[in-house]
């Protein structure tokens, strides 16, 4: 068991767990993550580095921080830390009350008590401990013995709490246009969820009632709250407002408002047969009345070509919340633009070989739901990583000892446990001052 | 009080002037023993500062947004944050005054660099209004300016330590520069971890993730464990001097990566400052 510990506390051991989970880090950010790269990017990587596909498949490199073994290593290192943590906490209680001198500097002989306390109170030396055999300790900055005990600490209390909610967290994203209406049997637009964890349900029906936005004088804009109507078992709805940076809490779900809302618009295309097809098109917020917000490129069953907008919040350039934006329709292949129009409600158009029209203008909104436990410790250990970090690098703690010699004066010591260039001018001064005392 | 974008451009020029004087008279005390010249820069820095400090602020009133939404604004409280840290930790550890040799120089060069850049009004995205962005940006400018103290002791040091001969018989000894730079970078250290936490509080009140792995975010993380192997190093394995001085070159390096590199070659919420 002992030799196990030795094992995981070794200082060779946790330097190497530091540059592995560095290393592995930095693979993830040469070779296309799933997490955050489109498949054609992860598939024109592997066509260009057709030699190192096969051991990424086998390493499964794509998804490098979804794999057990990466799970393993962090929790490796959090039991590295944890462990180490305790032993530091014995170390500490040790240093607290150690009279120790082999590494202290002498700075008199012949002290008496009185100029000893004396002086160490001038310097804000505090007195911590007196040793059987009339020994004195003074500390300045004692709690800065706790410092790295407190980091390591907090970094173990993360460590092994973020594991736990990146296990078991579940969420999903629904992306609503005004009156639209969702209950838990329909799929979200986006969900995903840890290792542990089954997929997010809505507890019912949700239905978007309203998207408000507010603009500065600059109208630029401030604020975004989607008013949302969520049933109940008794079959009555409650109303809520969500908004960005403002969290709303239901059934034990957090409800966030993400940063992508705009104007949803309803568009009908009549092809060349007559044939009348609808379009909704959710193009994100324009920034400033000159700046155009824009949609994604999405394929529509009526032509062969992509179909992308952008839209400007007035066809006047005006106010920022117009009842007339002004729309731009585009089919795209590849690179190259095949048509393009621009609509308002009153001006129809025509895109390539179809005529087409806007119908309607509502407001749109995604609006995320998260459900995990364990993040007010997450948030702790971020406090005691902060302290314990603050403590360490910039309260070091310094001793003044003094051994009682048969005479009944003290030889007088002086250490800092860390930085110990940083504080000469403090030790020159206690010396001269104890010197000068004596004399 | 009114800002026109030429009067903002003149009068960041104006601090770059001054500070270039500031430089000019600094480094003539620190590195000929020249104590009236090093005192005048200095006064002259401090008068750069109050300049500058105005600028930054009567901007952020004008754009309502504070100085990290475009490459112009983040350069320019950049080098802010160097002088204004350097000053303060001078005051504090009086024995960090050849820095200035660095500092100086990276804090017009900053400036100076920003104004090349189209200073025109960015919109703040609705997500960035939150005061845990602040404290996030404003943490990693602090860990900035004192890793750029620490690497000046490590330049130091590796300079010193090949020859001590010339201006360089001006620094403090080896010892000092070494312990000084071990200092620094764990100060650069802290408040680098703790901007990083600041931002993870930020990313879970907007988006409830408080990690989502973006490229930025993982170069931090990156460069946060290569300081943690640094000072492991220093602290459990006795590293210092030369090797010391190396590695932590490297990580300064690295931390630069994370800052101003990935910024510009990825594209994720943090490259947003960046465009």
């Amino acid at each position: 068991m002992n030799k196990l510990k030795q094992f995981i506390t070794a200082r060779r051991v946790s330097l190497g767990l530091i540059l592995l989970l560095a290393g592995l880090m930095y693979l993830s950010t040469i070779i296309p993550q799933v997490i955050d790269s489109a498949p054609e990017n992860i598939e024109a990587w592997r066509r260009g580095h057709s030699g190192l596909a096969g051991l990424v498949d086998v390493c499964h490199l794509h998804s490098i921080y979804a794999q057990p073994w990466f799970a393993a290593i962090i929790l490796f290192a959090a039991l590295a830390l944890g462990v180490s943590s305790y032993d530091q906490l014995v170390v500490v209680r040790k240093k607290v009350v150690s009279t120790g001198v082999a590494s202290a500097d002498e700075l008199a002989a012949g002290i008496p008590e009185q100029l000893l306390r004396s002086v160490a109170g001038c310097h804000h030396y505090r007195f911590l401990s007196a040793g059987g055999d009339g020994q004195l300790k003074f500390g300045r900055c004692p709690w800065g013995y706790y410092g790295n005990l407190l980091l390591h600490t907090g970094l173990a209390l993360v460590i092994t709490v973020s594991l736990y909610v990146a296990l078991t967290y579940r969420q999903g994203a629904l992306i609503l246009v005004e009156g639209e209406q969702r209950d838990g049997r329909q799929p979200w637009n986006v969900s995903e969820q840890g290792l542990l964890a089954t997929p997010l349900k809505l507890p019912g029906v949700i239905r978007l009632d309203r998207v408000r936005v507010r603009f500065d004088d600059k109208k630029q804009p401030v604020e975004v709250f989607s008013d949302l109507s969520i049933g109940t078992a008794s079959g009555q709805f409650k109303t809520l407002s969500a908004s960005i940076n403002r969290i709303q809490n239901y059934h034990g779900m957090r409800i966030y408002h993400s940063a992508q809302y705009g104007n949803a618009f309803s568009v009908t295309i009549t092809d060349t047969n007559g044939v009348v097809h609808t379009e909704t098109i959710s193009a994100q917020q324009p920034v400033s009345l000159t700046k155009a917000g824009y949609s994604d490129e999405f394929r529509v069953s009526w032509s062969p070509y992509l179909l992308s907008a952008k839209y400007f919040a007035d066809a006047d350039k005006k106010t920022m919340s117009s009842a007339n934006p002004e729309l731009v329709l585009r089919l795209t292949q590849g690179n190259r633009e095949i048509a393009r129009t621009t609509l308002t409600k009153e001006r129809p158009g025509t895109l390539g070989e179809y005529r087409v029209q806007l119908s309607g203008v509502a407001r749109w909104s995604k609006l995320i739901f998260v459900e995990n436990s364990g993040m007010p410790l997450v948030f702790s250990g971020f406090a005691i990583i902060m302290l314990g970090g603050l403590l360490q690098y910039l309260t070091p703690p310094r001793e003044l000892i003094g051994i009682r010699q048969p005479d009944g004066r003290y030889h007088v010591y002086w250490k800092a446990l860390s930085f110990r260039e940083f504080f000469m001018e403090e030790r020159d001064g206690m010396t001269a001052e104890l010197k000068k005392g004596v004399a | 009080m009114k800002l026109s974008l030429e009067l903002y451009v003149a009068a960041n020029w104006a601090a770059v002037v001054i500070y270039i004087l500031a430089t000019i008279a600094n480094v003539t005390g620190v590195l000929f023993k020249k104590e009236p010249w090093e005192r005048a820069g200095y006064l002259i820095a401090g008068a750069g500062l109050v300049l500058h400090s105005a600028v930054i602020t009567v901007w952020w009133v004008e754009v309502g947004h504070g100085p990290y939404m475009a490459p112009n604004e983040v350069l320019s409280s950049d080098s802010w944050m160097v002088m204004a840290c350097f000053l303060v930790f001078l005051k504090i550890y009086p024995r960090i005054r050849p820095v200035s040799i660095l500092a100086f120089p990276a804090t017009f060069l900053m400036l100076g660099l920003s104004l090349f850049y189209n200073p025109g009004i960015r919109t703040l995205p609705a997500t960035f209004r939150s005061i845990w962005l602040v404290i996030h940006i404003g943490l990693y400018k602090i860990s900035l300016a004192t890793l750029i103290i620490a690497f000046a002791f490590s330049l130091f040091y590796l300079l010193k330590a090949r020859r001590d001969s010339g201006w360089l018989r001006q620094l403090p000894p080896l010892e000092t520069l070494d312990v000084y730079g071990y200092r620094f970078a764990g100060f650069g250290f802290i408040f680098w971890t703790i901007g990083m936490l600041a931002g993870s509080i930020w990313a879970h009140q907007s988006w409830g993730r408080f990690w989502g792995w973006d490229p930025t975010e993982t170069w931090s993380l990156i460069t946060c464990l290569m300081f943690g192997a640094y000072l492991h190093l220093r602290r459990f394995f006795r590293l210092k001097g030369s090797a010391a001085a190396w590695f932590f070159i490297a990580c300064f390096i690295i931390s630069l990566v994370s800052l101003f590199g990935m910024a510009t070659l990825s594209s994720s919420i943090h490259s947003e400052y960046f465009r």
